[in-house]
């Protein structure tokens, strides 16, 4: 009775056959779950182990900063490559600082200030963006919204033009040019920000004049507009629309370029 | 053989109950002693959480470096314990003003929220983009506003008041007679050279620096009644506004795309606030 409850040889046989595709689906579906649980467990031990060291030392290690530079890589081609260029070269014509080169208006040899402009942004609006000077307009009535600052006359102008060329070794030291480096050093109050020397003060984003290396450009008629109509760039503050994570891991690629290694362009990367 | 053919349906019930009654065992106790929604752990990306509010690591870091000058990794235990104690302190004490309503009775608190939120929506308009057709098309509709300043070399005279005929010294000038040789005396205002005409205009005043601006080089106005008598200019040199090119004015143009979209969010905003508030007015007030 069990026997024939089992069924006849025939039956059995035919049963075997209709449950091994099923098993072999089975198991291929056990298999496929198990290696995506897999590699979400790791990712996310890789993203708690990013998120909870050291943002300057982690992109040191071989694993930890191999993976933020990837993951960074295409955040930097979907959020900042559009302005700062595919391979971090900035653009003069938008203003847009290159992060590659000599010249950079803040310290970015921190991680961490990376991320911050990142997170908070440059005269973005938010509170915590870094805004603490602007370029003033010294051809207008008033040329400084938070301080006193004396309008320079045109000529006063054309003498800090001339002076700023000769600083950049692109123009003599003209009597010209000393009127505006009096002027630099004394009246007109520039030294405050660009230092006696002209080598820029990055803890309040105020570029280096006296090197290589222009956000606008370093002829004499974008220099004159520079100092008569004032520059006040805006960097987008990302908090809100990245996560702590990205933000890391966009920091620690942007770093590659200012470390000057990896600067390989974007596109021609595989896939992102 | 005949046993372990045998159905056991006992031994499925009695299964499928002993699971049943452990899922609401399970139940019941999550039931009589939950305390409310709470984070369990401390996310990844948080160095701590206060009463349910993460403060960030990236914080941390920071206050690290204010603090000591150091990076986290260089600072000890007892610094990282401290910079983080601070934090924590900072949190509670806001918490308990938000508990105690300094919201709504601190002005400073107020207005520094009223400043944070027009932060908040000039960031969301700083962070879009414009394309290039955008900023050409906002270019060709504002072109005014990108030319530059014009400048001006002008010389100024005030006449005596017992000038007489003031149009005949404006004619004798203009035949190149020398000022000095009709007694005239330089007001003094504009002798520096080049001036911007926002500083022409300053020294000038508005009605004079008027009738300055339409001079062609060389030429010489007729009298000008001021405040303070009768008032004569030659204009040696005067440079109108020049159009900036648009790829020079990028910069500014995107700026003041921003800045138009600020605006709108904020009226948009104060739009948004208005109509969903109940607001009831005093009917003095009306």
């Amino acid at each position: 009775m069990a026997m024939a409850k089992l069924g006849s040889p025939e039956q059995r046989a035919g049963r075997r056959m209709t449950l091994r595709p099923a098993m072999a689906l089975l198991v291929a579906t056990g298999v496929l779950a198990g290696l995506v649980a897999w590699r979400e467990w790791h990712e996310a031990r890789l993203a708690a182990a990013l998120l909870r060291g050291d943002p300057e030392t982690e992109g040191r290690d071989p694993v930890l900063g191999a993976y933020a530079r990837r993951a960074g890589r295409a955040l930097y081609a979907a959020q900042c490559a559009a302005c700062h260029g595919d391979n971090g070269q900035g653009s003069r014509a938008a203003g847009v600082p290159a992060l590659i080169g000599p010249l950079h208006l803040y310290d970015l040899s921190q991680v961490a200030t990376i991320e911050q402009i990142a997170r908070f942004g440059i005269r973005s609006g938010n509170p915590r963006a870094f805004a603490l000077a602007d370029m003033p307009a010294y051809g207008t009535a008033r040329p400084y919204a938070r301080e006193a600052l004396p309008p320079q006359s045109p000529g006063q102008i054309e003498d800090l033009t001339r002076f700023v060329l000769a600083l950049r070794g692109r123009g003599p030291l003209t009597p010209a040019a000393r009127r505006g480096e009096a002027a630099f050093t004394v009246s007109a109050g520039c030294w405050d920000c660009h230092g006696h020397g002209g080598e820029g003060e990055p803890s309040i984003g105020a570029p280096a004049l006296n090197g290589r290396g222009s956000i606008y450009g370093d002829d004499h008629d974008t220099i004159y507009r520079s100092i008569a109509g004032g520059r006040a760039g805006v960097s987008p503050a990302f908090a809100g629309r990245l996560a702590p994570l990205q933000l890391r891991q966009i920091a620690l690629y942007v770093s590659t370029f200012i470390a000057g290694d990896s600067a390989r362009p974007v596109r021609a990367q595989g896939r992102p | 053989m005949t046993d372990s053919g045998k159905t056991t349906p006992r031994r499925t019930l009695v299964l499928c109950a002993v699971g049943a009654l452990a899922g609401l065992a399970l139940a019941g106790y999550g039931l009589f002693t939950a305390q409310g929604t709470h984070t369990a752990h401390v996310p990844a990306e948080d160095a701590a959480v206060v009463n349910g509010v993460p403060i960030l690591r990236e914080d941390l870091v920071q206050q690290v470096t204010s603090l000591y000058g150091i990076s986290l990794s260089a600072a000890t235990p007892a610094q990282r314990r401290k910079a983080l104690a601070d934090m924590i302190h900072e949190e509670l004490v806001v918490q308990r003003g938000v508990e105690m309503g300094l919201v709504t009775d601190d002005t400073d608190v107020r207005s520094a929220l009223v400043t944070g939120m027009e932060g908040q929506i000039a960031q969301d308009a700083n962070a879009t983009a414009a394309s290039d057709a955008q900023m050409r098309a906002w270019y060709d509709a504002h072109r005014d506003a990108y030319a530059g300043e014009g400048s001006m070399v002008v010389r100024e005279w005030i006449l005596p008041r017992d000038v007489g005929d003031a149009s005949a010294i404006a004619a004798a000038l203009r035949a190149d007679r020398s000022p000095e040789s009709l007694h005239l005396q330089e007001n003094g205002r504009t002798n520096d050279g080049w001036e911007f005409y926002f500083a022409a205009r300053l020294h000038l005043g508005p009605r004079i620096f008027a009738v300055a601006r339409s001079l062609r080089d060389g030429q010489v106005s007729d009298p000008i009644a001021d405040g303070d008598g009768l008032h004569i200019v030659r204009m040696v040199a005067n440079r109108p506004p020049v159009p900036v090119a648009f790829e020079a004015a990028r910069p500014r143009i995107l700026e003041d795309i921003r800045e138009a979209r600020r605006r709108t969010a904020e009226a948009e905003n104060a739009g948004f606030l208005w109509r969903r508030a109940d607001i009831r007015i005093a009917g003095d007030l009306q």
